[in-house]
């Protein structure tokens, strides 16, 4: 009685299939003894194009309700089946039974709308086929392998994606997991239904994962270009949704964001050098002899400059608030404030600024030879820009390398300790020598033996002799 | 050479476009609520718009932010084992430029809700965000607040469930109001920074004690406690203002005349500089 029972449900199951695959070319396998259910293996809509094309879709809809149905009977075949075997109430097997009608019903549907499909999409092509998971119904999507490969390598690389399975587990297409069945991480290239258990992760690619009531999922519920929602279920992980798929363009946009980072800095230093040029020339057009004064300083007086620099530095704040302050007690002062404040700042930035220049051009001198050829003015202007070249080339380095975890860090540290040391004595320079307008005493050069005389003028034939030049270090020009 | 030249030129134009392209990400997080126990919550947002509100129902959390990918990255992460929570944004690459983008009209968001059935202590550090923050009806132990650039309005619209015992204030540039700060059922209040000017408002009610001390340059501090509440006040203002009217001086320090009458008290303990201190005892 029961075998016969399971055969007459075979043959029913068989016979719900049969109708459809004379249609759409799809084979029912069946095990004995244990009803399997029918599966499609693969449906081509061949028309439609674009991952976020929702509507270029229309085969993946149908193909996920025929999944549900085909796993909802064969549910029932095994119900029934284990029903029988038990000697369970013949009242509770006629119920299963009558749901069984009712899905044939709605499987009747479904092949109505698979030829609707067939004919909107001008050809379905469905084959059949041995599944290594006979619950999966997969459409083939308009991502080729290689992009499909790439998308998933991506989503499983993103920190905020999941580790995916390889791309021949993944359902491409609508998927359910049926109430009372229990899977291990599952993943669809469409909207994921969840209604039993998923011991994992639960990932939808361009779809919704729905929670439904009863449904449990172990691990996190990730929807990209979805959302995750959440209908009576209960998600022991994180519910996570992204907003948009990363295509694989758009990944290796992302994956270029550390050389971006790069070009970034790369790009702030050449800035940084191109106003320091400019600058540089406007002081050696409008403040020549005060660069001068300032490289002298430096170069006379080095420790000081140091110590000057950094007392600046130190006392700029107070400084600035003692200035508020003394402002604010008296009403000239206070309408003197938006004035003198900015004031301040401005002239701490051009002493800086002049500082910096100074040091740079006493820098290149001992970077760069001079040219016998070469104008002092020249020269000058030539250790100035080698000075600067060497200043920045350390924060171009640093910016190049910054990917390099250790040494880039180290680049970054010394370009900063260089400039900051570089700046602080200019700083201190421009400063003593109150912004190049007060020259530095300088030290006497003693005039080498055997020149002690020069003549001012060359003696005459006749008449009053030369009077005698006392030796100077004034620059030569 | 003309080609060479050419492709500099070129490369000029395209390179810092290029370097500042933008990749604005939306992400959304929530975890189910398994357990009410006590948890430690870390928010971390730079630059934009920064909204928190209670999340009554089955979530701990949920989050959304919205975030420039190129200079920032986010977190979402939870310790079931330490109950501790880290949500927002990391800030490897961020930099001026990178935060003055997140505040730029495409800038960075997040909106975030908390269970108000978990006990909570919680840390908001939010960089040069303008923050919006409902925190009434939570269950919050401690609440650290750090606020750089921009600015916020921090709501205590109905009481807070538990104690809480420190309410931590920093304030870097911008200015902080707090609303109904009564309802926090704090028992400390520390306030420090802010160059825009602070805002305590205590509302209608003061739970209970509550002493607060403020340390504040430039922007100012004014505080608003209700008449139902006694104040005493314990100020060193430097090169500021204070008047504190209706006070009573007593042995150095200013007190209400309920003071002694009153069910609840708040002790002001502050150091301001510049910006002055104003303490209005006023309302119900």
């Amino acid at each position: 009685m029961r075998a016969a029972s399971s055969t007459l449900l075979l043959l029913t199951i068989s016979a719900l299939s049969a109708p459809l695959a004379a249609q759409v070319q799809v084979r029912v396998n069946s095990v004995p003894q244990v009803p399997a259910p029918p599966a499609v293996e693969r449906v081509h809509g061949l028309r439609g194009a674009g991952f976020n094309d929702r509507a270029a879709w229309p085969d993946s809809f149908d193909a996920a309700d025929f999944r549900l149905l085909t796993d909802s009977i064969s549910l029932l075949a095994k119900q029934i089946e284990k029903a029988e075997m038990a000697g369970d109430d013949p009242g509770q097997i006629g119920q299963l039974q009558g749901r069984l009608g009712a899905l044939e019903g709605r499987l009747g549907a479904l092949r109505g709308r698979l030829g609707a499909l067939q004919g909107q999409l001008g050809r379905v092509e469905v084959r059949v086929g041995e599944l290594p998971h006979p619950r999966m119904v997969h459409a083939t999507h308009p991502l080729s392998p290689k992009e499909l490969t790439k998308l998933l390598k991506q989503v499983s690389s993103d920190p905020h994606g999941a580790k995916l399975p390889p791309p021949d587990s993944i359902v491409t297409g609508n998927f359910a997991v049926g109430p009372e069945m229990t899977v291990g991480r599952v993943a669809t290239m469409g909207t994921l239904d969840v209604f039993g258990n998923v011991n994992g992760d639960a990932v939808a690619l361009d779809g919704d994962v729905i929670v439904h009531k009863g449904a449990h999922i172990t691990g996190d519920a990730l929807a990209i270009g979805g959302t995750v929602r959440l209908d009576g279920g209960t998600v022991d992980g994180e519910m996570r949704s992204l907003d948009r798929a990363i295509t694989p363009t758009q990944a290796a946009a992302a994956s270029s964001s550390g050389f971006l980072s790069i070009l970034d800095q790369v790009q702030r230093t050449m800035g940084a050098l191109v106003v320091m040029v400019l600058l540089g020339f406007g002081a050696m057009v409008f403040a020549e002899d005060r660069l001068r004064v300032v490289s002298s300083a430096i170069e006379t007086r080095f420790g000081r400059s140091l110590f000057a620099g950094i007392l600046t530095e130190v006392s700029f704040i107070p400084a600035l608030v003692l200035a508020i302050v003394l402002l604010v007690i008296t009403i000239i002062g206070i309408i003197l404030l938006p004035v003198a404040i900015p004031g301040l700042f401005v002239v701490g930035a051009l002493l800086t600024a002049l500082g910096f220049l100074a040091v740079s051009r006493v820098a290149g001198q001992a970077l760069t030879r001079r040219a016998a050829t070469v104008s002092v003015r020249g020269a000058e202007l030539r250790s100035m820009l080698a000075g600067l070249f060497f200043f920045f080339g350390l924060w171009l380095a640093a910016a190049v390398l910054s990917w390099v975890p250790v040494l880039g860090s180290l680049l970054h540290a010394l370009a900063f300790v260089v400039t900051w040391a570089a700046a602080t004595v200019g700083l201190g320079a421009a400063v003593i020598t109150r912004g190049g307008g007060r020259p530095t005493t300088a030290p006497v050069v003693a005039a080498p033996e055997g020149s002690e005389l020069g003549w001012q003028t060359p003696t005459p034939i006749s008449g009053i002799a030369a009077a005698r030049r006392q030796a100077t270090n004034t620059p030569e020009v | 050479m003309r080609s060479t030249t050419l492709s500099l030129a070129l490369a000029a134009a395209v390179l810092p476009a290029a370097a500042g392209a933008q990749q604005w990400r939306t992400i959304e997080s929530a975890r189910q609520l398994t357990s009410t126990d006590p948890a430690t919550v870390n928010v971390s947002f730079a630059g934009g718009k920064f909204e928190l509100r209670p999340l009554p129902g089955r979530l701990l959390y949920q989050m959304q932010l919205h975030y420039d990918e190129q200079v920032a990255d986010a977190v979402h992460e939870f310790d079931a084992d330490s109950r501790q929570l880290t949500l927002g944004m990391s800030h490897a690459n961020m930099g001026w430029r990178s935060l003055r983008a997140m505040k730029n009209d495409e800038g960075g968001r997040m909106t975030l809700g908390l269970n108000p059935a978990v006990p909570m202590d919680l840390d908001l550090e939010l960089g040069g965000a303008q923050a919006e923050v409902e925190l009434g009806g939570m269950r919050l132990q401690n609440l650290k607040l750090k606020i750089g650039l921009a600015g916020g309005r921090i709501s205590f619209s109905s009481p807070n469930q538990v104690n809480m015992e420190e309410l931590s204030l920093d304030v870097g540039l911008g200015g902080v109001e707090f609303e109904n700060l009564g309802n926090a059922n704090a028992a400390e209040i520390n306030i420090s920074g802010g160059m825009d000017g602070i805002k305590l408002d205590f509302g209608d009610r003061v739970m209970r004690d509550v002493k607060v001390n403020a340390d504040v340059a430039f922007g100012g501090l004014k505080i608003v406690v209700p008449n139902s509440a006694g104040v005493t006040i314990q100020a060193e203002t430097k090169l500021g203002s204070f008047k504190p009217q209706g006070f009573t001086k007593v042995n150095g320090a200013w007190f209400t005349p309920n003071w002694n009458q009153a069910s609840t008290h708040v002790t002001i303990v502050a150091n301001t500089a510049l910006g002055g201190l104003e303490v209005e005892h006023a309302g119900p």
